[in-house]
């Protein structure tokens, strides 16, 4: 069997999902045989330079430089992964669309500093994406679950495409809605094992909305709790500021 | 010949020397069945676990067989649960559902070997209600009665309880705790009812449009299949470990969730949410009987107690045919 070559390549982001690749690296190591690490800055000095048969990305797209980087790997890349929510929705920083680019550069660094700013997104307005995985952070066993059907040659379905709620209900809680928490369990992909709900807070969405959630309803439950339009709207923008269902619940409110 | 038991700390004591048991333990604001450490972590004051004892029997994720290829050769192994186990504190509605439960994975003409070996080396102790909760319906289905299906049940007495044993496993535990007795006493608590006769003719009512305006409400969240006692339905997934190796795993699935329904290519049988919920209600109340000569559902409410924006199918039922 040929090894595979792998590279991992970071984009504008906080580094998390590459720390979280570490986590995986003793998984990763137990591939060996059939996977090799080709790039990986992060990781070693001496980096290949392609082609690669799989290439993960982490961080999102916010400037110019950004948009050349993720088509040159794209072009050196049989298989693309998006890793974690800044790759595949925009992530955090998303959040500055909200303000007028011209604003917005000058929010923090001084006039001039930055010049190719475009607008936050995932890298999947750039190029596309074979496979996305979800989370901030991600969750390191969705990575090796699925370098290892790929090593095998399997085009997988994501298996995630279910509701937080399976999980948190799976480990016995109690729900967070019940006790008037605010939680975007019932409208998020599962796969994180509700680990925010284990630790008492209600869940931000971080790993990107269903398509079927049912936005509507979950706003009705959360308004009669006693949340106002912006205090859920706050929430909603945390990690999907760029999801079609946020700009929606902005522009129509309760009448979503 | 029934016993009566008068110190129940003390006959706890002793099972948790000799074997793993699980019972509902006080958390928050609920109870949930666990691993006792002490016979101090279990009191009588619980009405019923917001989830069912069914994850004993059918966890969550479990992996079913290890496959491997190697030199050309193929081989499965299945990988059995043997760990013995006491459920303790079964309330009479849940030892109905496991019985839909062995009905499903026991008989007929395959059996889960997976189910069958935790079911085979899992004791249950069950435990009358000495009074209903808010959305308990075992009145309408009678589940508050149990004459089989536990290994000893206990009814609470003034000066102790009542034990009537339901099997040989269950006998072996009798020790000298117990004293023999010919009293004869039940706890058979009131609890909520519903137009139960509607669901003789629920075929009839399967267009109404309720079904609609109910499910708007509907966050297709799957809490109440994940609660609900006898909601068994799994997926099927092969996990690769490597080039030769991997896990055939099986999870818990729900009609609640949008893959259920789905085929290769696509499409999906149930894509509305009224379709989703009304096959929930329909499989537990109706279609069950011609599927499995039984009703699935035993009334212990959980699927009302879970849901968060309170649907609740018995209130569904009664008001179908009405507008
Ligand atoms: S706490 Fe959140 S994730 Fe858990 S069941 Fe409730 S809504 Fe769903
Ligand atoms: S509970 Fe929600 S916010 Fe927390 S990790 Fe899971 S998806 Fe992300
Ligand atoms: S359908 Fe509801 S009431 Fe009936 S057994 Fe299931 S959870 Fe209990
Ligand atoms: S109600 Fe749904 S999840 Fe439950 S057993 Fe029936 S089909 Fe399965
Ligand atoms: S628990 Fe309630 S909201 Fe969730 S799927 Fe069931 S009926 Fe719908």
């Amino acid at each position: 069997m040929k090894r595979l070559k792998l590279a991992v390549f970071s984009l504008t982001s906080c580094d998390g999902c590459q720390v979280v690749l570490l986590q995986a690296f003793k998984q990763l190591l137990q591939l060996e045989r059939y996977i090799e690490i080709s790039h990986f800055p992060l990781l070693k000095d001496k980096n290949k330079r392609g082609p690669f048969d799989i290439s993960i990305v982490e961080g999102s797209v916010v400037n110019k430089r950004d948009i050349k980087k993720i088509k040159q790997i794209r072009k050196k890349s049989k298989i693309l992964i998006a890793l974690g929510t800044c790759a595949t929705h925009g992530g955090v920083q998303a959040v500055k669309n909200f303000m007028p680019q011209d604003k917005v550069v000058h929010a923090v660094y001084p006039p001039g500093f930055i010049k190719d700013a475009t607008e936050v997104s995932g890298i999947g307005r750039h190029v596309k994406v074979d496979y996305e995985i979800w989370g901030c952070p991600p969750v390191a066993e969705d990575i090796v679950k699925l370098l290892k059907k790929l090593m095998v040659g399997q085009k997988p379905k994501n298996i995630n495409e279910e509701p937080v709620c399976v999980e948190c209900r799976a480990l016995g809680h109690e729900c967070l809605l019940e006790k008037g928490i605010l939680c975007l369990g019932p409208i998020t992909h599962k796969g994180c094992n509700a680990i925010c709900i284990s630790a008492g807070r209600g869940c931000y969405g971080c790993r990107g909305f269903l398509n079927e959630g049912n936005v509507k309803q979950l706003l009705k439950k959360l308004t009669e709790m006693g949340y106002s339009i912006g205090q859920i709207e706050d929430i909603l923008s945390v990690y999907m500021s760029n999801s079609k269902k946020v700009k929606r619940v902005i522009e129509y409110g309760e009448n979503y | 010949m029934p016993y009566l038991l008068r110190d129940l700390k003390a006959f706890l004591k002793t099972l948790i020397k000799e074997h793993i048991v699980i019972a509902p333990v006080k958390e928050k604001n609920h109870y949930d069945y666990k691993v006792l450490e002490s016979e101090d972590e279990f009191h009588l004051d619980y009405v019923n676990t917001l989830y069912p004892p069914k994850k004993f029997l059918l966890p969550y994720e479990e992996n079913l067989l290890l496959f491997s290829k190697r030199d050309g050769e193929f081989s499965a192994k299945p990988l059995l649960n043997k760990t013995k186990r006491v459920l303790f504190g079964v309330r009479p509605c849940d030892v109905h559902g496991i019985a839909v439960m062995d009905r499903v994975f026991l008989s007929g003409n395959y059996v889960d070997s997976f189910y069958e070996s935790r079911r085979k080396n899992t004791i249950i102790i069950a435990i009358e209600c000495e009074k209903a909760g808010e959305n308990c319906y075992c009145e309408s289905f009678g589940t508050y009665k149990v004459e089989s299906g536990y290994d000893l049940l206990l009814t609470p007495v003034d000066d102790g309880f009542i034990v009537r044993v339901g099997s040989d496993e269950g006998k072996k535990l009798i020790n000298e705790l117990f004293e023999e007795t010919d009293r004869d006493e039940h706890k058979y608590p009131k609890s909520k009812t519903f137009k139960k006769e509607k669901l003789a003719k629920m075929e009839k009512y399967f267009h109404d449009e309720l079904w609609k305006t109910e499910a708007e409400k509907c966050l297709s969240c799957a809490a109440c299949t994940i609660a609900c006692p006898t909601c068994t339905c799994f997926t099927i997934e092969d996990e690769v470990q490597d080039p030769e190796t991997g896990y055939r795993k099986r999870r818990w699935a729900s009609c609640q969730l949008k893959d259920f329904t789905e085929v290769a290519g696509g499409m999906t049988f149930r894509k509305e949410t009224y379709k989703k919920l009304r096959h929930f209600a329909y499989h537990k109340l109706y279609w069950s009987i011609k599927q499995y000569g039984l009703r699935m559902c035993i009334g212990c409410g959980r699927c009302i107690d879970t849901c968060p924006v309170n649907i609740n199918i018995f209130d569904i039922v009664n008001r179908l045919g009405e507008e």
